[in-house]
């Protein structure tokens, strides 16, 4: 069997990510105005660095899910560390829910 | 070989053994997990939730950054099953095919890297980028509310098609482990929408090396530069100089796209094994 002692943690990061702790920029989204970010996701195609991510708050009833219907799937800036503020999504955004600071 | 060479190969690549098809392993969990891993779409919070966690730590500090990576990887190890957070591996076009000739049944499914990144909902069979091998098919035949809008079962004939197809389209094929070594999947995967390739680059764990490394042959190569479009992680670039394919091999990651796209043969699949440099670094 495998000696889980001999398992070392690897190289965290690439070394040009810089050293921690970083200043990571701040995405805000306002729930009440971002409610079928599944059914729009403009902002999602249009972020370079892929930062933001959906998932479905009601997973056991994933087929009948309706993108369209409000408040079913969940918007989150869950990739901060790639981003680097170019804006694009807060241009995209047709509710202006996100903002960057 | 492989840490998971090592601990389920027999001898062999683990992924060539049968015994890691059975499907007895599939309900295999080990005891401390409580309860067992959701699967497909539905964890998709939780992944959620642990990067987020991740990412939030980096702000904090090296050693809370540490932590965080230690706490994600004990995770993968207990919903999961893994050794040391390590749930992947990648593979070349040939052994994909050995792959599908094992195991069965086999159907495709729909990626859910791209549905969380990008919100992409692939739903038909030509969409479809991943493929999930085995029994556990079957409970997303039958569940589909519960996995993600169901399967499209497929002959070994059809996922060696599909495979090349993919190939074609420049994925880099990698193969999953759901739930101790039973092995669940072949994802077709690029960077950054795939989680797996992200985790990797980014964080440096969740998917293992393949078995191979490319090496190029100066004879061989005229420099038409097919190959750099097609390598995802960095490692292949043209020689200004003398205009030829050039691999750093410490970054190859032994998927052989560079190879099949390659029309002058000058692109090898070296094993790992057989370079001294390379043999322990997965």
């Amino acid at each position: 069997m495998i000696d889980r002692s001999k398992l070392k943690l690897p190289q965290a990061m690439p070394a040009d990510r810089g050293k921690l702790p970083l200043k990571l920029p701040k995405i805000d989204i306002d729930r009440s105005k971002c409610t079928v970010p599944f059914w729009c996701k403009k902002c999602l195609q249009a972020c370079p660095q892929m930062v933001f991510a959906v998932y479905c708050k009601q997973p056991e009833r994933l087929k009948e899910a309706d993108p369209r219907e409000p408040g079913v799937y969940d918007l989150v800036p869950v990739r901060r560390y790639k981003c680097d503020s170019c804006n694009k999504c807060v241009e995209v955004c047709p509710e202006n829910a996100i903002t960057i600071t | 070989m492989c840490l998971y060479c090592d601990a389920w190969g027999e001898g062999m690549l683990w992924y060539l053994n049968p015994k890691n098809y059975s499907r007895q392993l599939y309900t295999v969990r080990k005891p401390e997990a409580g309860r067992t891993a959701l699967s497909g779409e539905a964890d998709a919070g939780i992944a959620i939730s642990m990067e987020k966690r991740l990412v939030d730590a980096m702000e904090e500090g090296d050693a809370e950054f540490q932590q965080a990576l230690q706490m994600y990887r004990d995770g993968m190890d207990l919903t999961m099953g893994t050794i040391g957070g390590w749930d992947g591996q990648v593979l070349p076009l040939k052994d994909a095919e050995k792959v599908v000739e094992i195991a069965s049944p086999k159907a495709l499914i729909a990626c859910v890297c791209r549905s969380r990144s990008l919100g992409i909902d692939e739903r038909s069979k030509d969409e479809c980028t991943c493929m999930g091998l085995g029994t556990g098919m079957l409970k997303w035949e039958r569940w589909p509310e519960r996995y993600k809008g169901g399967v499209h079962w497929v002959s070994t004939e059809e996922a060696k098609e599909w495979l090349r197809r993919m190939d074609k389209r420049g994925f880099v094929h990698t193969l999953m482990i759901f739930g101790s070594r039973f092995i669940g999947g072949i994802c077709n995967c690029d960077y950054p929408a795939c989680d797996a390739m992200a985790m990797r680059l980014d964080f440096g764990f969740f998917l293992l090396k393949g078995h191979h490394a490319a090496m190029v042959d100066y004879d061989q190569c005229n420099g038409c530069g097919l190959c750099a479009q097609r390598c995802q992680f960095g490692a292949l670039k043209m020689n200004v100089t003398q205009n030829k394919a050039n691999i750093d091999s410490t970054r190859c990651f032994g998927c052989g796209l560079c190879e099949t796209i390659c029309r002058h043969g000058a692109i090898q699949l070296i094993e790992r094994e057989k370079i001294p440099a390379l043999k322990e670094m997965w």
